[in-house]
């Protein structure tokens, strides 16, 4: 009972911040709903009692990553007056919906032709850190190492971007 | 014990006791240490030794104006302390006090008090850009830069704990350390941490970067009143004021459980003898977290403030090195012994 009102109340939290993203005219708001959508997410982890995603989605999204990014907002510091005008509003949303109308209908029929699934519960050991280890450094052991070198290569590129240049003569 | 809705709400409520009364004494403790510091008295007036002081600040705090400036950006003003304090306080429920002491034992109790903190120092940049104040907001910035600089040695270090201990959870990490000071993960030359004696260092860093992570000085950057009058919490009043503070000296003490609990034993006698005050119980963990907050405030009393620069540089190009050095060795006597 608790966990249904829990998932529906976290639900909504991570819609509503979603709508706030898109919706807020300041960035700095918009990022700010970003936020609560990455919390309330990593509360509906914590619903699966999948904690490691939890404590990983709060270290690295709703803490590094956003960080990062208020940083960068608040060094541009963009104010209303800088926004460019939106002049054909209604013509845009006019224009997407009848570009989006069809494949929504499509995506409808789709999904009602899918077969009723069975959903089984996973056990509560899903998502711990023995689980995701074992998986991780048994049957994913390759696409782990590549990833890891292209964080590695990132990590050069932004330092060589970062790095002084030498003015050429 | 299973978390039930019940237990939670108690969990957490005992964490507000334990951090209000840490709060307000901690304080009257760090202005007795000033004092002491100083050469004078220290708050004097209320009650014996001034042992009254923390409720009647309190109560000042409390029931002073809230005041909201003109042009802030309320809805984020408002959030910016109750950011502050609330991941502060849950941080208390994953950790153990004792063997049977604790809210919840968690299986990756660790990450937990990390993810708790990253939230945490968002609260600074929030309440910094809230305020629209050009002081509040350098120091925010500052804040920032430095909470995500030490935050990095911080866990590499904690990683080298989590190989030697072979869990996440912070009760397993004590109880791997108890039998006596000389099983204590500070020292090297024990097979347990796979005779890397350089496990003082490591445990040097972690304190180095509980005292920046916690804002305070000779790291208080962000609060350098000679230079950016109040800091980030320059523009809030009464309780928004008093919340930035509690929740400072919460991650004051949820720093110092950290290292204890890392390093120190967590709650472990020292000479194990068998009989009452010597063997294991919450005494030793309570001791051993008020004797590093006293270094903290014999600390914060005695150096003078850096520069930012040394402060980012001492991260970025010592301990974030060092420690990860000390990882790879740890991995590798560890594969060794």
């Amino acid at each position: 009972m608790t966990e249904t009102l829990l998932f529906y109340g976290f639900g909504l939290l991570s819609i509503l911040g979603a709508l706030g993203l898109i919706l807020f005219k300041h960035p700095m708001n918009g990022a700010m709903s970003f936020v609560i959508t990455l919390i309330s997410l990593a509360c509906l982890y914590a619903l699966l009692s999948a904690k490691l995603i939890f404590a990983i989605q709060l270290i690295v999204y709703a803490g590094a990553i956003m960080s990062l990014i208020l940083f960068i907002i608040m060094f541009l510091n963009i104010g209303e007056s800088d926004l460019p005008e939106e002049r054909g509003r209604w013509f845009y949303l006019a224009g997407g919906i009848v570009a989006i109308g069809p494949i929504a209908i499509l995506m409808q029929r789709a999904f009602k032709t899918l077969p009723p699934g069975e959903t089984a519960i996973v056990g509560d050991g899903f998502g711990g850190v023995q689980e995701v280890g074992m998986v991780l450094f048994t049957d994913w052991l390759l696409p782990f190492e590549i990833v890891s070198i292209l964080l590695l290569v990132a990590l050069v590129g932004a330092v060589v971007l970062a790095g002084k240049r030498e003015v050429s003569e | 014990m299973s978390l039930t809705l019940l237990n939670a709400a108690v969990a957490v409520f005992i964490a507000i006791c334990f951090v209000g009364l840490n709060a307000a004494y901690l304080v009257w403790c760090e202005r007795k240490g000033a004092g002491f510091y100083q050469r004078r008295p220290g708050p004097m007036e209320n009650g014996p030794w001034g042992l009254l002081q923390p409720p009647i600040d309190g109560v000042k705090l409390m029931t002073k104006q809230l005041l909201i400036p003109g042009g802030v950006d309320k809805a984020i003003f408002m959030v910016a302390p109750v950011l502050a304090m609330f991941p502060a306080l849950i941080s208390f429920v994953t950790i153990p006090f004792s063997k049977n002491i604790v809210a919840h034992p968690i299986n990756v109790g660790v990450l937990m008090i990390f993810a708790f903190a990253a939230l945490g120092g968002m609260s600074l940049l929030v309440a910094g850009w809230g305020s629209r104040n050009k002081y509040a907001m350098i120091s925010s910035v500052r804040a920032v830069s430095q909470t995500v600089a030490y935050e990095i040695p911080m866990l590499i270090t904690t990683i080298t704990i989590v190989l030697v201990s072979g869990s996440l959870n912070l009760s397993e990490i004590a109880a791997s350390q108890l039998g006596g000071f000389w099983k204590w993960n500070i020292w090297g030359f024990q097979e347990a941490v796979g005779y890397n004696i350089l496990m003082p260092i490591s445990f040097l860093i972690i304190f180095v970067c509980a005292v920046a992570e916690t804002n305070r000085a000779p790291f208080d950057l962000g609060e350098a009143e000679s230079e950016l009058v109040a800091g980030f919490h320059t523009e809030y009043s009464s309780m928004g004021f008093g919340l930035f503070f509690m929740g400072e000296y919460a991650n004051i003490v949820i720093g110092a459980c950290l290292v204890t609990i890392l390093f120190l034993g967590g709650w472990s006698s020292p000479v194990p003898l068998g009989f009452f005050p010597f063997t294991d119980h919450v005494g030793w963990f309570l001791l051993k977290i008020y004797m590093i907050i006293f270094v903290f405030i014999w600390i914060r009393w005695t150096f003078p403030r850096t520069t930012i620069y040394g402060l980012l540089n001492l991260s970025w190009k010592y301990l974030i090195p060092i420690s990860l050095f000390n990882l790879l060795l740890t991995a590798a006597l560890l594969k060794v012994f």
